[in-house]
């Protein structure tokens, strides 16, 4: 499958393909500070940040902070819970403002059991995206 | 995502009738391996499915990263980057396996067999991932 953008949701899709999936696209501003995901949710969207840097973090037996990751624009967040119905294993915070796009689960599935082209090619990006994360985890 | 019910018991071919499967059983190759025989991935490029017995991940330094058993798929990361084919594999036991290869993938053209084997690499990468986190956070 061929990239067509750098979107990592979109990147296999046409322009009416994406107007489709941007029906169950809702955007969110988060102020400085504000948590945008908490460790043990069930919450099953998927959030891209369009704008700002989002920090990953866990706390530990002690208590204790400890930084996972920071995020920049074009990340994708939660996709793992999408295609799994597990919680959120880390915590997420806005560093600064943050733009996101959050793709409700349920709109999103309901779009893609009726277009299984679309299926398949949002979940060839899922995939594009898990195995990225697969190679910075081994390194 | 639940948009699929699994109907088979191999986990590439999970979603898929039996129509469908017969068809990409057809386009696999069935291999059998001795006891610490070797699969190079870069030589194969093609999904492993394991039939019977056990292969053992072995990275670029000869470190131990995982073990696939009977029903489980590897090297399906390879189809989305090829620097994820960075290791070995190592059968630990006379073991039966099938490569489907990433030719016939990309050449399917059905979109509900595409979106159903792509939904399969969604669980089985997704498993990888959750494996590998949450032994760090175990070690850590």
């Amino acid at each position: 499958m061929k990239a067509k953008n750098n979107h990592p949701l979109y990147c296999y899709l046409d322009e009416a393909e994406i107007r489709i999936v941007e029906q169950a696209r809702h955007s969110q501003v988060f102020l400085p500070g504000d948590t945008i995901i908490s460790a043990g949710d069930r919450k099953r969207d998927i959030l891209c940040i369009d704008e700002g840097v989002v920090l990953i973090f866990i706390d530990n037996d002690a208590d204790e902070t400890i930084e996972i990751a920071r995020l920049q624009a074009g990340s994708l967040l939660g996709e793992m819970n999408f295609v799994m119905p597990t919680h959120r294993t880390a915590h997420a915070k806005a560093l600064g403002e943050v733009k996101a796009s959050i793709y409700s689960y349920h709109e999103l599935s309901a779009i893609l059991a009726q277009n299984h082209s679309l299926a398949g090619k949002v979940f060839a990006a899922l995939n594009l995206q898990m195995t990225h994360k697969l190679l910075d985890i081994k390194q | 995502m639940n948009i699929f019910v699994r109907r088979q018991e191999n986990d590439l071919f999970k979603y898929l009738d039996d129509k469908a499967l017969n068809k990409l059983l057809e386009a696999s190759e069935h291999r059998n391996l001795k006891a610490g025989e070797i699969v190079s991935p870069q030589d194969i490029a093609a999904i492993v499915i394991v039939l019977t017995g056990e292969l053992t991940r072995y990275s670029s330094s000869g470190r131990q990263s995982g073990r696939i058993f009977p029903g489980e798929i590897d090297l399906e990361a390879g189809l989305f980057d090829q620097e994820a084919l960075n290791y070995q594999l190592k059968a630990s036991s006379p073991s039966e396996i099938l490569l489907c290869p990433y030719a016939v993938i990309e050449g399917i053209t059905e979109p509900e067999i595409q979106a159903q084997i792509q939904a399969a690499f969604n669980d089985s990468l997704c498993l990888k991932i959750a494996r590998l986190t949450h032994r760090n956070h175990d070690e850590s």
